[in-house]
């Protein structure tokens, strides 16, 4: 029976690890990842699950003690968050390259320094060029039943996947969710069984051999094929999920958008509040829609220009900056996406809550009303804007009156 | 030749054509002409043949692709002539210089040159006398300047003496010995020439080689091998400049050379150390090494290339001449 229960993002992962059961976790605990790895470890412990817990030293063990589980021929889990993931950055790449089907939880945090431990998306746009297949949660049940599928797309595309909550929001934040059984997990999830395996001693194989100019690029151009075709996978799978567990998933889900003039594109925990934005300034007459970017490796190119194509002004909510000098990394894709279309609309790439800055609904209708004003043509300005920063000539306490009170 | 004259260096890992290609580089920029110098580097190591490129013009150098058809060839190492298409693409009145004992015409048989010139100098045994060790470089660049005359000795020996003072500060003898070995391949070069012919066929690049290879639709995923065995197709026999010899009047079998040689290259029956794998021993002298203080049965003597020729493929395990 599926129960209804009230758990947070960091919950729910766990759990669902705990359903998948996988043969080897290999993890090192950061904030606000922990909990997952916590909850997991005791699981281990009681028994609950048969996982080989592999405790490690730092994150760059921790991913490379999941390649050679992989590599092994293991369904192999782990997650981590911010400096954790920017640790494990040469290895990600290996497990890409390799093709091995590891899934990750990322709970995003912002990148030091300085310190700082709250949500922003700059972990894993970092690793967005790794190789690995990239899935956002906008809540707790889209955490768990992302999750779920994750292990699907991952052993059916033969490359690794990461599926992202947003730090202390959805990963802290608990909500109701609706949970399966743990036998249908298992039997949507299936046995894993691995095309080549180093434990395989009866068809020995090389794994990560010296690869020169004679194979390297054809390797490369075979991985690239590889994360194209992710995206028929991860909706085969999505079908499927749908079948087994009632929910339907997509790579770009739109909100109010197919009559709408201004559009927001936003990812993770804020495709909520901007569902309320929309609302909000509908009911202000402005025609606004979302679009909700689900998938962004592989990144949903034709449904992000079929969705975005008929809108006078998009604003691309990009939760880090690129440090390109031109926005942050979701902005420059789509404004690619839609460079191929003869009319198209005017993007507007706004870096916000950079290291856990609060976005509220406010803000966002405040976009909408921009856009609408770009749709107007009362505003033609800058492309990259920076919301809910303190700019030049804001009104703040001075630091001494402030000791003194 | 042109305004723009290619150079290809034929070597073994560890005799200096790399840097010999720098300081060719350097001496001809100092000459007043635009210059270039590159390796190109594989995964092999000391012993292995490798090649090197210079480009030397009188305008300013645009292309960074390897040397494929060039206008002169040096060969610091004369068993690579049976080993290397040292060669391929040489132009109609290109020049091959080659560290060798032997006459231009000996060696032009040996290569089977129609035209072409061909210069030799005995730079191994030059290097031997004034440098102490058998590194080529020094006097094939000497032989480079008096035949070519795209460098002057003068700054040749000048470049030498510059950058080998700071190396040998406390060794003026180590730079006396360099500049009369430089002195040497400059004078005792021997050229031969012939009405040219043409230009000698260009063998496959690593681009032409590559496009024979499988598509990467046709590759396993991953970048994995599937079928074993492909170290034992890769011959690193070649690269050997030492070979080990067992005393077996003091080798116990205790097999420990067995277990550590890294190309799995010491053959054993029945226990026993009975042959070494020459096609695949690179001589990098880990067993000599790991044998154990108190019986010391493997010795690393040099293998003689320049006089025998090709490595020696009879069996070379014995009683050591004791």
């Amino acid at each position: 029976m599926n129960r209804m229960v009230v758990l947070t993002g960091n919950e729910v992962e766990a759990e669902a690890m705990r359903q998948i059961n996988p043969h080897v976790v290999a993890a090192y605990p950061i904030t606000p990842q922990t909990e997952i790895i916590q909850l997991f470890t005791g699981y281990v412990v009681d028994g609950r699950v048969d996982t080989e817990l592999i405790r490690v030293e730092s994150e760059h063990s921790a991913m490379s003690a999941c390649i050679g589980a992989a590599a092994a021929g293991c369904r192999v889990m782990t997650a981590t968050s911010s400096q954790g993931l920017a640790l494990m950055w040469e290895v990600l790449y290996i497990a890409a390259s390799l093709r091995l089907p590891i899934v990750m939880a990322v709970v995003n945090r912002a990148l030091s320094g300085n310190i700082n431990i709250h949500c922003d998306h700059s972990d894993s746009m970092g690793a967005r060029d790794a190789g690995w297949v990239q899935l956002f949660s906008s809540n707790v049940q889209e955490a768990y039943d992302t999750m779920i599928q994750a292990v699907r797309v991952a052993e059916q595309a033969c490359l690794p996947v990461m599926v992202m909550t947003d730090g202390f929001l959805t990963s802290h934040e608990a909500e109701p969710v609706l949970l399966y059984p743990d036998d249908q997990v298992r039997a949507f999830i299936g046995p894993y069984r691995p095309g080549y395996a180093l434990l395989d001693v009866d068809h020995p194989i090389t794994v990560g051999p010296l690869d020169f100019h004679d194979y390297y690029f054809e390797h490369k151009r075979s991985q690239a094929a590889a994360i194209t075709d992710a995206a028929g996978v991860i909706d085969q799978v999505a079908r499927e999920f749908e079948q087994a567990f009632g929910s339907r998933y997509h790579a770009v889900e739109p909100y109010r958008l197919h009559d709408a003039t201004v559009g927001i594109v936003a990812i993770g925990s804020t495709c909520g509040t901007a569902e309320e934005a929309v609302d909000a300034a509908r009911s202000r007459g402005i025609a606004a829609g979302l679009l909700k970017l689900r998938v962004f490796r592989p990144f949903p190119l034709p449904q992000i220009v079929a969705g975005l194509r008929h809108v006078h002004a998009v604003a691309v909510m990009d939760r880090s900056d690129g440090m390109a000098g031109w926005g942050g990394p979701v902005g420059v894709e789509i404004k690619a996406a839609l460079y191929g279309l003869a009319e198209r609309p005017t993007v507007i790439d706004y870096v916000y809550g950079l290291g856990g800055r609060e976005i509220t609904v406010e803000d966002l209708v405040e976009v909408c009303e921009e856009l609408h004003g770009i749709a107007d043509g009362q505003d033609g300005g800058e492309p990259v804007r920076y919301l809910g920063v303190r700019e030049e000539g804001a009104i703040h306490e001075p630091e001494n009156a402030r000791r003194e009170a | 030749m042109s305004d723009s004259v290619e150079i290809r260096w034929h070597a073994r890992a560890g005799q200096g054509a790399k840097t010999a290609a720098l300081l060719l580089a350097q001496a001809a920029l100092r000459d007043g002409k635009f210059a270039q110098a590159f390796p190109e580097f594989g995964p092999e190591r000391r012993g292995a043949p490798i090649q090197a490129f210079n480009r030397i013009a009188s305008h300013a150098i645009r292309v960074h692709s390897g040397v494929r058809q060039p206008d002169i060839i040096i060969v610091l190492d004369e068993t690579l002539l049976d080993t290397v298409p040292v060669t391929s693409g040489l132009a109609t009145d290109g020049i091959v210089f080659v560290n060798s004992p032997e006459s231009p015409l000996v060696i032009r048989e040996r290569l089977r040159l129609a035209g072409q010139r061909v210069a030799t100098v005995d730079a191994s045994r030059i290097a031997r006398d004034h440098i102490g060790r058998p590194i080529p470089s020094a006097p094939m660049l000497g032989a480079f300047a008096a035949v070519t005359e795209l460098i002057s000795l003068d700054t040749l020996v000048t470049d030498a003496i510059t950058r080998l003072e700071k190396r040998f500060r406390d060794r003026p003898g180590m730079i006396e010995g360099n500049i009369e070995a430089i002195r040497r391949g400059y004078g005792e070069v021997q050229v031969e020439g012939r009405f040219p012919v043409s230009r000698l066929e260009r063998l496959p690049s690593p681009r032409d080689v590559e496009r024979t290879l499988p598509a990467w639709t046709d590759l396993p995923a991953g970048g994995i091998i599937v079928t074993p065995g492909s170290a034992a197709a890769y011959e690193t026999g070649d690269w050997r400049q030492q070979r080990p010899v067992w005393d077996f009047d003091r080798c116990v079998h205790c097999l420990i050379c067995w277990v550590m040689c890294p190309d799995a290259a010491i053959i054993v029956e029945d226990g026993k150390v009975v042959d070494l794998d020459v096609r695949h021993c690179k001589g990098c002298g880990i067993c000599a090494q790991v044998c154990p203080p108190r019986h010391q049965a493997i010795t690393m003597i040099e293998e003689d290339r320049q006089r025998t020729g090709a490595v020696v493929s009879a069996p070379v395990l014995g009683r050591n001449g004791r």
